[in-house]
Order: structure tokens, then sequence, then C-alpha cells
């Protein structure tokens, strides 16, 4: 079987806009949460998130071009065009052929419509642009890319809310592995902080007054955020034969439905997922180091994700170290995953695992091995990166230090 | 406004979204007894914000597990406008500043 590797990464997020700023915010265990500016929230409950900060998008994109790109779409391709950069691969006639790109988004282009439907309701207007249908397509990320780098192989979106990028990333590895593709550009982004999709957050109640504490005993609640996280996989063949670098072995996906409730979320679910995972990987649990959690900060997701967690490792769960790297980045939904998994194969090889920032107070409900608020040296053989969705989706990636 | 006529409003609008006869709704009927999940408890209380045009902070939502304990708490609110929101803009006037 085909072994597949990272070698690009490229982020765009709240604690940095390429790779080594997100890096050193992760290092020092520094939050991106603060009060929302792109719109007036002064009406709304809540008040903070991590936005992603100056973010030009004239310095990347031409007049034109920007018509066409909502902010999740600008997000995505720069954080596309570092990964391939990263990489080093230079995409020839055949190669191109068998490449792919596969992106996750749950809410696509919304800040886009919400400010076009404000104009056509509040405002009267009379008209849309022309843009509006191609900005707002959840795959629009996918087509850009696929254009921009004349990638033709299979090309796709996949929007499983909070789950999305883990099930885009699980996909483009899967195809890989079995020989359908020999690289892909993957990841996922979202830009959720317009003012209606933040209304839509405050009626369902499970976003914070302050900040993000995943599994801290005094956590009240998600903080969202937006960007975006791309990967380049290709074979670890090819990646050796041209000199690449190696960030890490992508071993393993694991996907399973709960089947129980939208927003109640099941253990037996997340540990299905996890197992699943380890089982696709041909990981042996006892060579899993540390878990960049779906950690939400919820009450109810992380008590379940520990028990899940607990279910999967059992009596090992102590010497697994853990983090929610949320608690910095924030919850950027579709985008989650990816810049989750960048997190995680960062942390394998720098060989220093992200904390949990805003950590205050251990709760039994939690009984993990929290990365509380500042890094640790660990060089982990193995790791997993979990996404959660609602409506029971479950998605989990296995990542394995590479060695030849 | 009494208190008797929040209770009368706020019965109904129980009675409305179970779709259950109002006289089947009384004072010390709890959401368990209507068989209410977390999701049902979130669109019950979005009606009542509705009935009422109150924001209903998230604090006194963990509060209100039954008929009596909603009207408590839409009448408090009722009372003290400024606290619908956690942490939006306070009115300037309701309380002076030290």
């Amino acid at each position: 079987m085909r072994k597949v590797v990272i070698t690009g990464i490229g982020v765009v997020s709240g604690i940095g806009n390429n790779v080594g700023e997100f890096w050193t915010s992760l290092a020092d265990g520094r939050s991106g949460i603060g009060q929302i500016a792109k719109t007036d929230v002064t009406s709304l409950r809540f008040q903070n998130a991590a936005e992603v900060k100056g973010f030009d998008a004239d310095s990347h994109f031409d007049e034109k071009t920007l018509l066409w790109l909502d902010p999740f779409a600008q997000f995505g391709v720069v954080a596309a065009r570092e990964a391939i950069a990263d990489s080093g691969i230079t995409f020839t006639g055949d190669l191109k052929e068998m490449t792919g790109v596969v992106t996750g988004s749950c809410v696509g282009g919304k800040t886009t419509e919400d400010e076009q439907f404000r104009q056509l309701y509040a405002e009267k207007k009379q008209r849309y642009p022309p843009t509006i249908i191609p900005r707002v397509m959840a795959n629009a990320v996918a087509s850009h890319v696929s254009m921009e780098f004349g990638l033709s192989g299979p090309t796709f979106t996949t929007s499983t809310a909070c789950s999305s990028a883990n099930h885009a990333i699980g996909q483009a590895f899967w195809l890989i592995r079995q020989g359908t593709l020999d690289a892909a550009v993957a990841g996922g982004s979202e830009a959720p902080l317009c003012f209606g999709n933040l209304k839509a957050w405050e009626a369902m109640r499970v976003v914070s007054p302050d900040t993000c504490r995943p599994f801290s005993k005094d956590r009240s609640g998600m903080i969202l955020g937006e960007g975006a996280a791309m990967f380049v996989l290709e074979t670890a063949e090819a990646a050796m034969a041209r000199g690449a670098k190696i960030y890490a072995e992508i071993a393993g996906c694991g996907m399973s439905a709960d089947a129980h409730h939208l927003t109640m979320p099941l253990a037996t679910g997340a540990a299905k997922a996890m197992r699943s995972a380890l089982a696709d990987g041909n990981i042996a649990p006892e060579t899993v180091g540390y878990i960049n959690a779906h950690g939400t900060a919820t009450q109810a997701n992380d008590a379940m994700e520990s028990s899940a967690i607990r279910q999967v490792f059992g009596n090992r769960t102590q010497e697994i170290y853990v983090s929610s790297t949320k608690s910095m980045h924030g919850h950027t939904l579709g985008a989650a995953g990816a810049i989750e998994a960048a997190a995680t194969v960062l942390g394998m090889k720098n060989r220093k695992l992200p904390p949990n920032a805003n950590f205050n107070e251990r709760d039994p409900e939690c009984d993990l091995n929290i990365i509380a608020n500042a890094p640790v040296d660990a060089d982990v053989e193995a790791a997993l990166s979990n996404s959660f969705a609602f409506g029971g989706l479950n998605a989990v990636l296995a990542f394995r230090r590479f060695s030849n | 406004m009494t208190e008797s006529s929040v209770a009368e409003r706020v019965m109904r609008v129980f009675s409305e979204f179970k779709k259950v006869p109002r006289e089947d709704i009384k004072m010390d009927t709890t959401f368990a007894e209507l068989g209410l999940d977390s999701l049902d408890g979130l669109n019950l209380i979005f009606e009542l914000e509705e009935e009422f045009n109150v924001m209903i902070p998230d604090d006194k939502v963990e509060s209100m597990k039954s008929v009596s304990e909603v009207v408590d708490g839409i009448q408090w609110l009722l009372d003290h406008p400024q606290e619908q929101s956690n942490v939006g803009p306070k009115t300037p006037a309701a309380q002076p500043t030290e």
C-alpha cells in the first residue's frame, strides 16, 4: 500500500497569516481571541471571536479576481499557495493530471450572501452583481486552486459542519493511497463572522461571553474563529525521490456517524471514529502520544470527548498529551480540522506539542492529560486530530512520524 | 402587567408549542414532564422571547426548567429590562456610576 506524506503547509488564522506566525503563536500559547471588529456586535450576547488580522486581500489578488472571491475563498487560496510553495513541488503535465484539490467548508460564501440579502431586503436594491453565485458556492476554493495551478484530477468539496476539513483531507489521503491520485491539495477554509451568521450562533446558546476554555471546569462555551489551512499530500516515494522535506505521514482516517441527535454528541460515535483511524493506519494505540482534541469548550463536547478517549485508550489515557488549540485560533468550523491538523503536524515535526490555552481548573468530567497553558517538549510517534460535527458526523485523522 | 397575565401567556405558549390542551399545562409542569430535550427547550425559549419581546440571557435559561420558573424569569426580565443582555450596552440611566 502506498504511503502518503505531508510536504507542504499553508495557514491563515486568527493567530497568524502564515505557517511561521501560526507556529510561533501556538508555541507561545498565545490566543488570538478578542472583540469582533469586522461587524458591529454590541447588540449580541457575545462579543469575541478569533478574527484573522492584518490580512490584505489586495496584496494577494488583483481587483478583477477579488470580485469572484468571498473572504473564505481568499483565505483558502492564499493558504493553498503557501502550501504549494512550501512543498517545492513542480506540477508538470502528467502530475497535473494526477493531482486533485479537496477542500472543506461549512458555510461557504456566507459573508457575501449576508451582505447581498441585507441590500436586497433592507435597502430594497433592485439588482445583484453577476459574481454572487460563484462567490457563494462552497466549492469556490477547490475550483480556484485547480484553475490557478492547472490541477485536473478529482476535485471537490465536502460540507459536514465542523468536520468538513477532516472529511476532505481524509478523502484526499485515501484517493492517493488507492492510486486514483498521485498528489493533492487538501484542507479547509471558513469565514463565518458576518452578522447574520453570528445572530444564528447566538440563538444556539453555545458561544462563550468571554473566551474559549476547553476541558477547564469553568469552561463557558465555544468561540468562533475564521481562516484556512491547506496541505500538499503526495506519496512518500515521490517526495523522497525529489528530496522534499516531509512533515509527517498521514497514516489513517476514521469516519463515523452517531446516528443519535443533532446537537448532543455521543461518545461511542467519537470512539468509533478514533478506533477506525487507528485501524486504517495500522497504528498501535500505545504509540499514540498526542491528541489534538475537538475540544470546543462546550459542556457537552468536552465531557463526551474525554469519555470517548478513555473508551479507546483505557488505562493509557493519562500517558497521552491532549490539547484543544481552539483555545487560541477559535472554532473555525469547516476549516477546524485543517488548522488543527497543521497544529498537530507542526508539533510532531518540532517535537513541541501546542498547549491548551485559557485552562484554569481540572474537571473530573474531563480526566485527561491536558497540556495546560504552556507547550511540552515531546517526540511522539503517532498523533490523532479529532473533529466531531453537529449532526453527529465524526472524522479523525491519524498521523505518524515519518521514517523510511 | 400583572403576574397572572404573564403566567397565562407563558402557559399558552407552552400548550401551543407542545400542541396539548391548555388545561394540561400547570404552574408546576416541568420541561422533563413535557418530554422536552435540549433542542426543544431552546426552541421554546425562542417562542417565549418572541411572545414577550425580551432577550433571555443564557444564565437565566439554565434556571428555567418548569412553567413557574419560566414565569418568574420572564416577570423578572420585564421588571429589569436593562438585564436582558449579558454583555450588551446597559441603559446608562438605570445604574448611576459611582
